[in-house]
């Protein structure tokens, strides 16, 4: 934000009713068009990890092709070739501002610090699945371990995530009990109720001043998305749900709980490697901890909160845990690489077409320090992604780190190093390479030339 | 006012504050002019670079509109931003300001975008929308079709967003089409389940017997055949009973039938509950896995020869429900042991132990763990009272193909959905849904439950509007008051009564409306308000939220979270339904206990406080008593493993004062870590933190709030030391402390009577929460005049908390659009 530029001041009275939040969104949104869906599979996977990490265990020191990983990161090392880990990067509106950083990590908006009324904006994935979820049963699928919907409407309303993984499973391949008839025909009492809702709906609206109906326009929203949803559920009744193998299936309908952390995380991932496989959906995100709720791992012996761990007060003790878990959070991420790298299709295996983000919002969780995040970005090659390095935004601007001054270290991960280095630069690069038309996201500079080949 | 802090350095807040602030001041709410201080600071240290001369970064300052929070609202926060960050005035500036006088900008102007938000929250529109939320929309079903939607079912309905702990404002309420979806899915099982499909029986078939009936704990067969015999020998087939250790399941619920129909269900359990000398009762828990629901738990304290019965009611669906029955107790599970019940059935404790089973009782025979022993279950079911079904009744046709009839009972139940009478081209419009299912040949009574349906999804069901689109009015027409009124108290559609009422426009009679509340009060449903405005004004939701450290908590469970909200939700009821004051709130000598919570308080347990919650006295050393030493609030906000003590200050500010702090600057120095001395308290460590000025001049206002409170721990249990790591004795806490006004406090009792001494400030703030849970809004200014007369009649009243409610329900305030 070191430009001032005051057209960005001039708004409508009706985003101003929409509380602060909103006050600082551009307008990108008219320099956006949509594509049809193309034939190859494009897909993305955005993966959310809360309470930041333990930067001074974590943070890479080299930048460049020959950078060593370090302990948590080590089991990424067999992705060297699929994967960017970045540094430095940050969403410049949500700097200091606690826990929100996690509604904001794919859309970047503005959070009002005080607890005012928040209006989000919407998230990369959403965009994506305009341009990409044409072509799919389901055009996004939100999903949460722990924690809330990473996803935001165009309208900056939370799209729910799926927390019970039998739901997830039955959605994507449960079979239905009715009759192909009886479900047509329920869809079609369902499209004139919606058409009658609707119009109940707008009589009123047109009566009322167009400034003012901000309730009602989102109930004919929602109304309108449902009827399509509607329309596209009738197209999809002659396409039978994708067959899971019985073996298969039994696996990914198991009743798990976080006491068995690590299985539990497996079966995620491996629900997401199956939508994807079956080409169900392009698109997931998936919050896999929420900032505030998200629990222990018992089976490598910490009961603590990721919360209660990232306020560790310099406690070397709490610090290793941390950074225990943050070891056990790459592990997993790595496994789910390890899934998709395993299923081909044609020349090309499943990670070489989808790109995934794995990230937080925030870095040095004790004091709620949310610059330079901890980001791994991973697989799709054949989207046009060059890999292999650590692309560092800081080291330019310090020279070297040197994680035995904690202090140091700890204000890179509080303030920006580099202005510019913004997550939203990251998230306009994840757009262009899935064929979404956009010149900027949010308040990006511009895509991160480093990372694509 | 309670904090007598500077006059320009007040917190952002609503009413409370205000009210002296602007006493007297006319009717246009935002002020126009800068404080001279803020004037004289930016003449000081912005203009230079940002005037009509020089425009530093294309910004310029001395054109905004004075307005603030107002007008040129961006450019305002910008502004605040800046000087908050530290970044303006620049750093190489020679004359900088000092921290102390950057802070007070930013804290009004701070101060100025609140008011203006809460304008904005607070704008007219021509109609205001409030979405219901997930209880009310239970509730409205319940009392609409007298059917039971369980929107807490997985893959039911979502959480409803809050804003500051209150989930039912209605411009945070957002409605996305998956909400759309969903209640299309919760009409469709709704309705089907009061109109279930007709399927006549086929010719020659068994009449159909009613579901129902007992079961012993085992049926004969489940009991292999040696002991089978053996038993039956000894005449003790029947006498058969079940164990169960704490931590154990018995999974035989079910009846040989499944449940013939969706619906609610009435289950009983027979069985003894054995509690050792000093321990904990055992305690049922019934479970149902499939819908991840708990039907029913209790502590059960019954002699082995003398069992009890305890009966409950559950909703469930059509066919064989997953029932687990739990001990829910902790103790030594005595795993795998305890799990493994062999095939040696049991009958007594008398009659031993299975070799393999730890000991059951001691020598004079007494439980050693708390034992379950389960002898019967009993269904009855679906359970409909004649109420239910003539609701049901008057909505289908009696007559097959009768329009007529389809109109009349359409426009029955869209009336009472809407809440309001329903006009002949709403009508018109379910009509055509049901002419055009005829049309696709659909079943008539299908035909009908699709025009029901549109009318379940239609946004004057799903919404409560307030005001008119034809025409601007500034108050509530009798049907608005009537559910204002019934989802204040029941948090539900109003009944016959109010709707008549409405009907005969008597509503806006104050002798008329001091009887309804007095009538609602009465009625049992007004625990819905009690219970429910007390969790959202106290936020009582946070309970539990950071799961306590099981390592430093053991008995932590959820039975003891229950407990805990329990106490502050029947506390609060008690206060309404006795005719106490608001003094009770903030100290008060007795609580509401239940046999759990009095075992944790270690207070000495009454004569049959079991699992309800009864009204006991305090003794003087128990150091309880009000609010804001109940278990509950002192936990809500520990983290799990500590309390937090500017958590516990921002709670009161917020939760009493009605205040809320202003935002933490952006660009401080990280918070540095301090290891350096492991046995120092939390206290300690905080004090030794705030070196940062900018820090430092808020943290001096919120942290005694929270630091009166240091003989608590995290789930709120008295203490003397802070349990801290490290080898060496705990350190001793101190809970003393002083306000910004220079009061100064030795512990939580003395900061109690502190808040005593300043009623008027609780008041105002109580007020104020009141009215943003009835008007689900946040209070602006143009309601101060309004609020200030509730709080004058409370004062009359001597701040009697019934006499509150009913002040509210009368004022202008309440009947305000």
């Amino acid at each position: 934000m070191s430009n001032l530029n005051l057209n960005r001041w001039r708004m409508s009275r009706r985003q101003m009713l929409r509380g602060l939040g909103a006050s600082i969104s551009l307008p990108w949104l008219n320099s956006m068009g949509v594509l049809p869906a193309p034939s190859q599979p494009k897909r993305s996977v955005f993966l959310y990890i809360p309470n930041g990490v333990n930067t001074l265990t974590w943070q890479i020191e080299k930048a460049g092709a020959d950078y060593e990983f370090t302990k948590p990161l080590q089991s990424l090392d067999k992705h060297r070739a699929d994967i960017t880990p970045i540094s430095g990067l940050h969403h410049p509106m949500v700097i200091g501002k606690h826990h929100n950083c996690e509604k904001v990590w794919l859309t970047g908006a503005n959070v009002p610090g005080d607890g005012g009324a928040f209006r989000n904006t919407v998230s990369a994935d959403q965009l994506i699945a305009e341009v990409q979820g044409n072509a799919t049963r389901f055009s996004s699928l939100e999903m949460a371990i722990e924690g809330t919907s990473l996803a935001w409407s165009k309208d900056g309303i939370q799209i729910p995530a799926e927390r019970n993984t039998q739901q997830i499973f039955n959605q994507l391949f449960g079979v239905e009990k009715d009759s192909k008839e009886t479900i047509r025909r329920r869809l079609s009492r369902r499209g004139s109720i919606l058409d009658l809702v609707a119009d109940d709906a707008k009589r009123v609206n047109n009566k009322l001043g167009s400034e003012d109906r901000s309730k009602l326009d989102e109930y004919l929203t929602a109304v309108r998305q449902v009827e399509a949803r509607t329309r596209r559920a009738d197209e999809w009744l002659n396409v039978p749900k994708p067959a899971v193998p019985a073996t298969e299936a039994a696996r990914l309908q198991r009743k798990l709980s976080m006491s068995e952390a690590g299985e539990y995380y497996r079966l995620f991932y491996d629900l997401m490697v199956m939508a994807l496989r079956t080409d169900s959906t392009r698109v997931i995100t998936c919050g896999i901890g929420g900032e505030g709720n998200s629990s222990g791992i018992p089976e490598i012996g910490i009961l603590q909160t990721r919360h209660g761990l990232s306020h560790h007060n310099g406690d070397p003790e709490q610090l290793r845990r941390l950074t225990e878990t943050d070891t056990f959070l790459i592990g997993q991420l790595s496994y789910f690489l390890d899934q998709l790298k395993e299923h081909k299709e044609e020349n090309n295996t499943l990670l070489d077409t989808t790109q995934v983000l794995w990230g937080s919002g925030m870095a040095y969780g004790h004091s709620h320090g949310n610059a330079n995040l901890p980001t791994i970005l991973a697989g799709g090659k054949a989207l046009g992604y060059k890999h292999g390095t650590h692309v560092d935004f800081n080291l330019p601007k310090i020279g070297k780190y040197d994680v035995s001054n904690a202090t140091e270290h700890y204000k890179i991960c509080s303030r920006p190093v580099d202005s510019d280095a913004r997550v939203s630069n990251l998230l306009l690069t994840m757009l262009q390479r899935v064929d979404v038309k956009a010149d900027s996201f949010q308040d990006s500079v511009g895509p991160i030339s480093q990372i694509v080949a | 006012m309670f904090l007598r802090m500077p006059n320009r350095i007040l917190f952002s807040c609503l009413a409370t504050a205000l009210l002296a602030a602007f006493c007297g001041a006319g009717k246009a709410a935002p002020v126009a002019v800068l404080d001279p201080k803020v004037q004289a600071y930016f003449e000081e240290h912005c203009l230079k670079c940002h005037d009509a001369d020089v425009q530093k970064g294309d910004f310029r300052m001395d054109t905004l509109s004075p307005k603030v929070g107002f007008e040129n609202t961006p450019q305002w926060l910008e502004i605040m931003e800046r000087i908050n960050s530290g970044e303006m005035p620049p750093k190489k500036e020679k004359k900088r300001p000092e921290a102390a006088a950057s802070a007070q900008v930013v804290e009004w102007i701070a101060h100025r975008m609140k008011e203006g938000e809460s304008a904005r929250m607070a704008s007219r529109a021509k109609v205001n929308y409030n979405r219901l939320t997930r209880d009310e929309y239970v509730n409205t079903v319940r009392d609409l079709l007298g059917v039971e939607y369980d929107a807490k079912d997985p893959g039911a309905f979502l959480e409803d967003p809050e804003w500051h702990g209150f989930e039912r404002i209605g411009s945070v309420l957002t409605l996305s089409p998956s909400n759309i979806e969903k209640y299309l899915a919760a009409a469709e099982t709704v309705l089907n389940e009061a109109y279930p499909d007709i399927i006549p029986p086929a010719k020659n078939a068994k009449p159909v017997v009613p579901f129902g009936g007992s079961k012993p704990v085992l049926y004969e067969e489940q009991i292999s055949e040696r002991h089978r015999e053996r038993l039956r020998e000894m005449g003790l087939l029947n006498k058969v009973r079940y164990d169960m250790w704490p931590g154990d399941i018995f999974r035989y619920s079910l009846l040989k039938d499944p449940l013939p129909e969706a619906g609610v269900y009435e289950i009983s359990y027979t069985l003894s509950g054995l509690k050792p000398e000093k321990g904990r009762a055992p305690r049922i828990k019934v479970y149902e896995s499939k819908l991840d629901r708990v039907l029913f738990e209790q502590d059960i304290v019954a002699a082995e020869d003398k069992p009890i019965t305890v009966t409950f009611r559950a909703h469930l669906p059509k066919g064989r429900p997953n029932i687990e029955v739990y001990n829910d107790v902790p103790g030594p599970t005595n795993l795998p042991r305890s799990g493994r019940h062999g095939d040696t059935p049991f009958i007594s404790t008398k009659m031993g132990r299975i070799p393999w089973q730890m000991k059951l009782t001691d020598e004079q025979g007494k439980p050693r763990y708390p034992f379950l022993i389960m002898d019967s279950i009993s269904w009855r079911g679906p359970l409909l009272s004649d109420a239910e079904k003539k609701l049901r009744d008057d909505y289908m046709p009696k007559e097959e193909g009768n329009m007529e009839q389809v109109r009349t009972c359409l426009a029955t139940l869209a009336q009472r959905a809407f809440r309001r009478p329903v006009t002949d081209e709403e009508l018109d419009g379910y009509i055509s849904i049901v002419k055009a299912e005829l049309a696709a040949k659909e079943k008539f009574r299908d035909a009908v439950k699709a025009g029901m349906l549109s009318i379940l999804c239609s946004k004057s069901f799903v919404f409560m509007a307030e005001g008119d689109e034809n025409v601007s009015r500034q108050t509530l027409n009798d049907w608005e008051i009537a559910s204002r009124l019934s989802y204040l108290l029941w948090n539900t559609m109003p009944d016959a009564e109010l709707s008549a009422l409405a009907a005969q426009g008597k509503l806006r009679d104050t002798a008329e409306l001091t009887k309804q509340v007095a009538r609602m009060l009465a009625d049992v449903r007004s625990a819905r308000f009690t219970d429910s405005f007390a969790t959202q004004w106290l936020r009582l939701r946070k309970v539990g939220m950071f799961q306590p450290d099981k390592k430093l908590y053991p008995d932590y469970d959820k039975a003891l979270e229950a407990s805990m909200t329990g106490e502050t939700k029947a506390f609060f009821r008690e206060v309404l339904q006795s005719g106490l004051t608001l003094r009770e709130l903030l100290h008060s000598n007795w609580s509401m206990m239940n046999g759990l919570l009095a075992q944790f308080y270690g207070l000495p347990e009454a004569k049959g406080t079991g699992n309800e919650f009864q009204r006991v006295s305090l003794p003087a050393e128990s150091h309880r008593g009000g609010l804001l030493t109940q278990a509950s609030i002192l936990s809500l906000t520990s983290d799990g493993v500590r309390h937090r003590p500017v958590h516990r200050g921002v709670w009161v500010m917020e939760s009493i004062f009605g205040k809320s702090p202003p935002p933490p600057p952006a660009n401080v120095d990280p918070i540095a870590t301090n290891p350096a001395a492991p046995k120092a308290t939390l206290r300690e460590k905080l004090e030794a933190h705030i070196h940062d000025a900018n820090c430092a001049s808020c943290h001096a206002k919120i942290d005694p709030l929270g630091l009166a409170f240091e003989n608590y721990d995290a789930i709120g249990r008295w203490r003397t030391e802070e349990v801290t790591d490290g080898i060496g004795a705990n350190p001793k806490v101190k809970a003393s402390g002083k306000l910004p006004d220079g009061r100064e406090y030795q512990t939580a009792e003395d900061f109690k009577k502190l808040l005593l001494s300043d009623l008027d400030a609780f008041n105002a703030t109580f007020i104020e929460k009141l009215a943003t849970y009835g008007l689900r809004r946040s209070m602006s200014f143009d309601d101060r005049d309004d609020l200030k007369a509730i709080a004058a009649e409370s004062k009359a009243k001597d701040y009697r908390l019934r006499d509150i409610v009913e002040a509210f329900v009368c004022s202008h305030l309440f009947q305000k659009r």
